[in-house]
């Protein structure tokens, strides 16, 4: 079930992207190329790091791989070349993997299905590194090109600019919002005992599987 | 003699807008709108299933109803929220930097004639539209399996109507940062690109699209595109704790 989810992400991540183009173009081409490199890196670079620590590459590794992979392109697609979305393929699986690790078991952050350390911080990732590769100076991982007067310190100085506002702001506005919310709903979690017994009865009463 | 001055740049100021996007919006690309109503479909297919089964698939079997349920209320509370206010919030024509007002609410003005950039308007919204359906279904994943189904849409609808909406204009929408990155790129211009939908891209090395948020716009790495969608859906899960 979720390989068939994950497989829909991965082909309607190319609308996402490459349709932001607002055109049918060589940006959007271009931007549907790295995107898909990217989630392919992506999804090896996991596998690869979970077949040198466990032993064995997991199901759920591969295309949550699959998935920081696209999330960390996406603030690039519009500027990287394809060499360069190997390298932001590659970052994003390195970088999410272990954030993954870090903020479940050391910060002990509950985030049921890891979505903060694959889409937040592949997002942040991304819009850096779109900084760097966009320059055309780099050989074979050449971008578009930095606009005319930035250079590659003043453009990761906009993009890193963007993160913490857009953060900052999130931040206040979502937790005052989760404030409210729980108290205008009486809590926003359910008690123990109806964890336990599933939310399809407890909120909807029916049932997904009957087994 | 001074005040006539004023008004009359005033005058001048205020009536380049629609001068511009006359201009700019003169033809349709059949070309462009077959992608762009190709792309709508993928986004929302990315929400309706391939989010909610991504999702359903990664939860205990005594929730995944729950989660295809949350995944689908949101699709459609959005979408309402979006005819009714967000797409004049995120992309209506106001001359405040933080928000685009409420004079595209209920999508007024918006006929089978209105183009915007050089696809119809009715599209672009409904482009942009797929993508706020799919920032607070992709937060889903934060919560799944612990929270309240009345506390998730109402915690869904209050944040996309108050951080989605404002920030999407914010950053494509033509509100401050986008302006801010122009500017940093030293092309003023004020006059010209007060607000969105000019030709304020236009200025780089290749045809504007005539809106303001073309992510691939050459050499635009800041157009912060998505890495807000992510940047912001993921931060947003570190409070649902």
């Amino acid at each position: 079930m979720s390989f068939t989810g994950a497989g829909m992400l991965w082909v309607g991540w190319f609308g996402f992207n490459a349709g932001s183009a607002l055109a049918a173009d060589g940006s959007a081409g271009m931007a549907m190329l790295v995107t898909h490199l990217s989630a392919a890196t992506g999804a090896v670079t996991w596998m690869a790091i979970e077949w040198i620590k466990y032993g064995k590459p997991s199901g759920l590794g591969a295309i949550t791989g699959m998935v920081a992979g696209l999330a960390t392109i996406t603030p690039a697609s519009g500027s990287v070349g394809p060499a360069a979305a190997l390298l932001v393929g590659l970052s994003g699986g390195v970088v999410c993997y272990f954030c993954t690790t870090y903020l479940k078991q050391k910060m002990r952050i509950d985030d049921s299905l890891d979505v903060f350390p694959v889409h937040g911080v592949g997002g942040i990732v991304g819009t850096l590194l779109a900084g760097v590769l966009v320059s055309s100076d780099l050989g074979i991982f050449s971008g578009n090109g930095l606009a005319e007067g930035m250079t590659i310190g003043s453009q990761l100085f906009i993009q890193a600019f963007g993160i913490v506002v857009v953060a900052l702001f999130t931040f206040v506005l979502t937790f005052g919002l989760l404030k409210l919310v729980s108290a205008l709903t009486g809590g926003i979690r359910v008690s123990a005992e109806e964890e336990q017994i599933g939310l399809d009865i407890v909120d909807h009463d029916e049932k997904g599987y009957s087994m | 003699m001074k005040i006539i001055k004023k008004i009359a740049n005033a005058a001048i100021l205020s009536s380049a807008p629609s001068v511009v996007f006359a201009q700019e919006t003169a033809e349709l690309s059949g070309a462009n709108t077959a992608w762009i109503l190709t792309s709508t479909a993928l986004v929302l297919f990315m929400t309706l299933p391939g989010l909610s089964l991504f999702y359903g698939g990664l939860v205990r079997t005594k929730n995944v109803l729950s989660v295809l349920m949350q995944c689908f209320a949101i699709a459609a509370v959005i979408s309402v929220l979006w005819l009714i206010v967000g797409y004049s919030i995120a992309f209506g024509p106001s001359e405040s930097a933080y928000w685009g007002g409420l004079s595209k609410a209920l999508f007024s003005g918006i006929t089978v004639d209105s183009l915007a950039g050089d696809i119809p308007e009715s599209v672009f919204a409904t482009f942009q539209m797929t993508f706020a359906i799919i920032t607070p279904a992709l937060m889903v994943g934060a919560f799944v399996e612990r929270i309240k189904f009345s506390s998730m849409l109402l915690f869904s609808t209050l944040w996309t109507l108050l951080v989605y909406f404002p920030v999407a204009n914010w950053v494509w929408g033509g509100g401050w940062l986008q302006q801010m990155g122009d500017r940093l790129r030293g092309r003023h211009g004020r006059a010209c690109h007060g607000r969105r939908r000019r030709t304020r891209h236009g200025s780089l090395s290749r045809p504007s699209h005539g809106l303001s948020h073309c992510t691939n716009d050459a050499a635009q790495p800041d157009n912060e595109f998505h890495r807000r969608r992510h940047a912001l859906g993921g931060l947003v899960r570190i409070q649902c704790r």
